[in-house]
């Protein structure tokens, strides 16, 4: 908690057009005489912060619920195709021109993908297949994506490609508002479904015994994903690490526990993830040549945390 | 609270069936217990029972005077059936208190076992496949239902758990329910027909699972003719 305050202040605080304390409450206040404060605050700085934010704690969430769902640590967003599936979508609106906006594409793409995945889960008996069915999925659509971006044009495919490579910075105030709109229908659904996730951990057959209704949960799940991980993808592009590994660095500091009792934390987590990763991509922006994306940082930050946390717990996957 | 199986085909595929055309009727009140060699078909039997899977063909249902349950209402049959799976479960990061109160009061459920209070803050993960076991035996009890099935729940048991097991399914049946139970603990069987107060035994039963059926065997059957039975 106190690491999200610390960096919510300083993510607000730091930037390339420096601000003191006072001018900074003032511009917060909305009674700042500068209108250049005021106008890199709320319409950089804030939504910029609240995307990061909002979208870490989503990611977060996914990737728990993910791992509950598939009894799988190794489960995620990224992993189930889910996210290629937005990636899929974006290309086609990017590359080939065609006239209806990102999010919508994206949102689009996650919900083929998860249709796909809800027809095999009917088929599959056990999650691991639809686990592997996902991957293949993945593959499957990561190569319509290359075949698209190969007969695409010099200058969609550059957006295309800097879209790839995540940003939370350039979502609206707007596009923000929405984020923290999704974070709160998450944690709302999370908080009430938790016993049943609880349940679900106890095993598949016990959980419907115990009167867990395994397709409307699994529905639930996959609708609830694929429009949360549509919504994040098209404003932030198609970001891997987040949800994967939220979860774990979580368990490495605190005991596992409940669902109710963890979301909090995880929440927390992967907010203080993103805004950390953020900075990052902003402090190697104001500084040096090179320039940091954001999956790239996720990435050189993530793995080794991931490996660590593994390695430290090779006994322990809960 | 009898639960009848009429025809009942069980199995994976339509063209392999584990077990062929069962028709029995389980007493309300009574141990049923079904021996089997591996492979015959038991866990899949009470997987098809607890309404997880569906039978290749054939129907069962609880009757309750003049009330028919069927499996197909899931909600009602839940409410009739408990479950211990025969592996407990793995990596769940819930503490052993955390894990009864999903299925009721847990204070209930640590008085009426020795062992669960002391345990109650350690985490399911942190315990050992027996002391798992013990814990999935009381959740299942928690959720006082009449039937109360049980895939091997002896099998990760050092001796005194067993016993105490066995006495806390004979309270269960003394209360007025019934359990089903696969296993392979022939000495544990024996015993408890021995041991168990008459009116119980009377309702129940032994059935050996192969594929042509449940085959019954006397309650009153000593430990050798339990083996031969079995090979």
């Amino acid at each position: 908690m106190l690491l999200l305050a610390l960096g919510l202040v300083l993510h607000l605080l730091l930037g390339e057009v420096s601000m003191g304390w006072s001018e900074w409450m003032q511009a917060i206040l909305g009674i700042s005489t500068s209108s250049l404060h005021s106008v890199v605050l709320w319409e950089i700085r804030i939504p910029r912060a609240l995307t990061a934010i909002s979208a870490g704690i989503l990611l977060g969430w996914l990737g728990m619920l993910m791992q509950t769902w598939f009894r799988n640590p190794l489960a995620g967003p990224s992993v189930l195709g889910i996210t290629s599936g937005g990636s899929l979508g974006v290309a086609m609106s990017v590359l080939l021109g065609l006239a209806f906006p990102a999010w919508m594409a994206a949102a689009g793409g996650c919900l083929l993908v998860l249709g796909l995945i809800g027809l095999g889960a009917r088929r599959f008996a056990s999650p691991v297949t639809t686990l592997v069915f996902g991957l293949m999925i993945s593959y499957a659509v990561g190569a319509t994506v290359t075949v698209l971006q190969s007969s695409a044009s010099a200058e969609s495919l550059q957006t295309f490609v800097f879209w790839g490579m995540g940003t939370f910075g350039k979502a609206t105030l707007n596009q923000a508002t929405i984020c923290l709109i999704a974070v709160m229908i998450l944690g709302g659904w999370l908080f009430w479904r938790a016993s049943w996730l609880d349940m679900w951990t106890l095993g598949e057959d016990l959980a419907q015994t115990m009167g867990v209704p395994r397709s409307r949960l699994q529905g639930e799940i996959l609708l609830l994903t694929g429009l949360m991980v549509g919504l994040v993808t098209s404003i932030c592009g198609p970001l891997a690490f987040l949800g994967l590994a939220t979860p774990h660095v979580y368990r490495f500091f605190h005991a596992p526990r409940s669902h109710r009792a963890a979301m909090l934390g995880i929440g927390v987590w992967g907010a203080v993830l993103a805004l950390a990763a953020d900075g990052l991509v902003r402090w190697t922006d104001a500084n040096g040549g090179f320039h940091w994306p954001l999956n790239a940082v996720l990435a050189m930050l993530g793995a080794p945390v991931v490996v660590m946390v593994l390695w430290k717990r090779n006994h322990d996957w809960s | 609270m009898r639960l009848h199986l009429n025809d009942l085909w069980v199995g994976h595929r339509a063209h392999c069936p584990l077990l062929e055309g069962v028709t029995v009727c389980f007493e309300p009140g009574g141990m049923h217990v079904l021996l089997g060699v591996n492979g015959a078909g038991k866990t899949t039997l009470l997987r098809t029972l607890l309404g997880v899977q569906t039978p290749l063909s054939g129907h069962f249902f609880i009757k309750s005077g003049s009330e028919v349950i069927h499996p197909i209402d899931g909600k009602a049959w839940g409410r009739h059936v408990a479950f211990v799976p025969s592996m407990p479960p793995k990596h769940v990061g819930l503490t052993v208190s955390e894990l009864l109160s999903l299925s009721g009061s847990s204070s209930e459920a640590l008085s009426s076992h020795p062992q669960l209070k002391s345990w109650r803050n350690q985490r399911m993960s942190m315990l050992s496949d027996g002391q798992a076991q013990q814990v999935m035996v009381a959740r299942a009890m928690l959720q006082s239902r009449h039937w109360l099935v049980l895939d091997e729940p002896t099998a990760f048991l050092d001796v005194r758990s067993q016993r105490h097991l066995w006495s806390m399914l004979t309270t269960h049946l003394k209360k007025g329910g019934s359990a089903m139970l696969a296993t392979h603990d022939l000495r544990g069987v024996h015993r408890w027909f021995d041991q168990a107060p008459q009116g119980v035994v009377e309702a129940s039963s032994i059935h050996i699972v192969n594929q042509s059926g449940l085959k019954p065997i006397s309650a009153s059957a000593s430990l050798d003719d339990l083996e031969s039975a079995l090979v």
